[in-house]
């Protein structure tokens, strides 16, 4: 049976007094692509840093593995958000090499030196970037910056993994070794993740679920093949046909 | 003109060559009184500038204008208000220490802290705005967070250094008027240049200028090496 990770229940948030996000109801399942489409300022990003805990909600309750992770104590807060990491639509890396950045989110929780050299080749082998593991990452391109970024997160094990537009400085090959990147990790590593994306034939390629948001709602959501083939909106009609 | 520059030149070989002990002294005053206003103005500023860029206090925006304005305070003013106060009649002369190397430092601290203060926050701002919610997001706690920032600033800091020394050891008002340009006292590189200009004596002006610049090459060379150390890093 499909679990649900993320809950939300009656989440508004504003931002200057202004309404931006408008979420009733919504589920995010384990083990699951949950792709978040929707136009440009339809409050993707916002959702995306509420359940990433770095901002409260104005109003609601958002549960992750049935903790309500609004009022928490910030020994427990610090224990919920070690368990799921963000990569930034425009990450930066710290000005160190490759292996230093990947091995980052290791040394905050403080882990031997040893199981961090093991699991930060081990990552950069996965993601390919191994022949740049001493590179500073100052002299990184975009897309190796990018992937670098996903790296990062990926080495602390995560149970959900929030990718915020991450294919938007990748060329069409590391478009390609992303997708199956993330396919692999959600396949091998049962881990959840949730992906912000314009791209609808990638959404077909990779979506297990989608969430469709417009000016700050819940337009649609569900199984993709359900979303796609039998859309029950209008409005989700017109996007994924590539009207909007 | 071109003739005293070159005799300038030649000039400040010679000096240099001969170890002139008083220039050596002022030289080594200059180095000492702007050294120090620069050290204590990065004790200062450097951790309320931190402060500042991590976490904005209520009026931040009131205070930011407050500090850009005292960047660029005329130094004469600086050494006005200074003088005021260490003046025997003023707040502070119970000191005594007008007309000697502590004013002179007193009031270049006065001039460097706001821009040291400024650039700091402005740098660790930058930085606080690209990195802490990444930093957040993987697991920092907030003083991890602060720690990294602040270490992530570092070429940011630096140059508020390079540029608080710059506006230091140029410095000729402040010094001026709450040292006195009292020789092997208190004449530093920039007042024995203004007395030289105005005995007429053009050449040793000259030397002594090139002195400076040569001087100032030579800290912000190091200070450059450092910087790109911490870009490179």
């Amino acid at each position: 049976m499909t679990q649900s990770l993320i809950e939300l229940r009656n989440v508004k948030h504003y931002y200057n007094g202004r309404l931006v996000l408008n979420v009733p109801y919504l589920d995010i399942f384990s083990n699951k692509i949950t792709i978040l489409l929707g136009p440009n300022a339809s409050g993707k990003s916002t959702l995306l840093r509420l359940i990433n805990m770095l901002e409260q909600p104005g109003e609601g309750n958002i549960y992750f593995k049935d903790v309500d992770i609004i009022r928490l104590s910030r020994e427990k807060r610090l224990e919920l958000q070690r368990q799921m990491v963000m990569v930034f639509q425009r990450p930066v890396l710290l000005n160190a090499t490759l292996f230093e950045n990947v091995a980052f989110g290791l040394h905050l929780r403080g882990m031997d030196s040893k199981i961090i050299e093991k699991r930060v080749e081990e990552v950069l082998k996965f993601m390919k970037l191994d022949h740049l593991a001493d590179r500073s990452a100052t002299r990184l391109s975009g897309g190796e910056v990018q992937l670098a970024a996903i790296a990062r997160g990926l080495a602390v094990n995560p149970e959900l993994l929030i990718l915020d537009e991450p294919m938007n400085n990748l060329d069409p090959r590391h478009v390609k070794l992303l997708e199956q990147t993330v396919l692999d990790i959600s396949r091998e590593r049962d881990m959840s993740i949730i992906i912000v994306t314009h791209q609808i034939p990638q959404v077909s390629r990779m979506a297990d679920e989608v969430v469709l948001l417009e000016e700050g709602e819940v337009i649609e959501s569900g199984p993709a093949e359900e979303i796609f083939n039998n859309p029950q909106k209008e409005f989700t009609r017109e996007f994924i046909g590539g009207i909007i | 003109m071109l003739e005293s520059i070159i005799n300038g030149l030649l000039e400040a070989l010679k000096i240099i060559v001969t170890f002139n002990p008083e220039v050596y002294w002022v030289l080594f005053l200059s180095l000492f009184v702007s050294g120090t206003a620069v050290l204590l103005s990065s004790l200062i500023g450097i951790p309320v500038g931190t402060y500042l860029g991590l976490r904005p206090v209520p009026g931040f925006h009131f205070l930011m204008k407050l500090i850009y304005t005292f960047m660029g305070l005329p130094p004469v003013l600086a050494g006005l208000v200074v003088y005021l106060l260490l003046s025997r009649a003023g707040p502070l002369g119970f000191m005594q220490i007008l007309l000697t190397p502590a004013a002179m430092i007193i009031a270049q601290t006065i001039l460097v802290l706001p821009i040291i203060v400024g650039l700091t926050v402005v740098g660790v701002r930058s930085k606080e705005e690209a990195l802490h919610s990444q930093i957040i997001s993987l697991g920092a706690t907030e003083r991890q967070a602060a720690w990294i920032i602040l270490k992530e600033s570092r070429p940011q800091i630096i140059t508020a250094i390079v540029t608080g020394f710059g506006r230091a050891i140029a410095e000729v008002g402040a010094v001026i008027m709450v040292g006195g340009n009292i020789s092997g006292y208190t004449r530093v590189l920039t007042t024995a240049i203004v007395l030289e200009t105005r005995r007429e004596n053009f050449e040793m002006a000259i030397a002594l200028g090139i002195i400076l610049m040569a001087l100032s090459f030579i800290i912000n060379f190091g200070l450059y090496k450092w910087q790109q150390e911490a870009v490179e890093k």
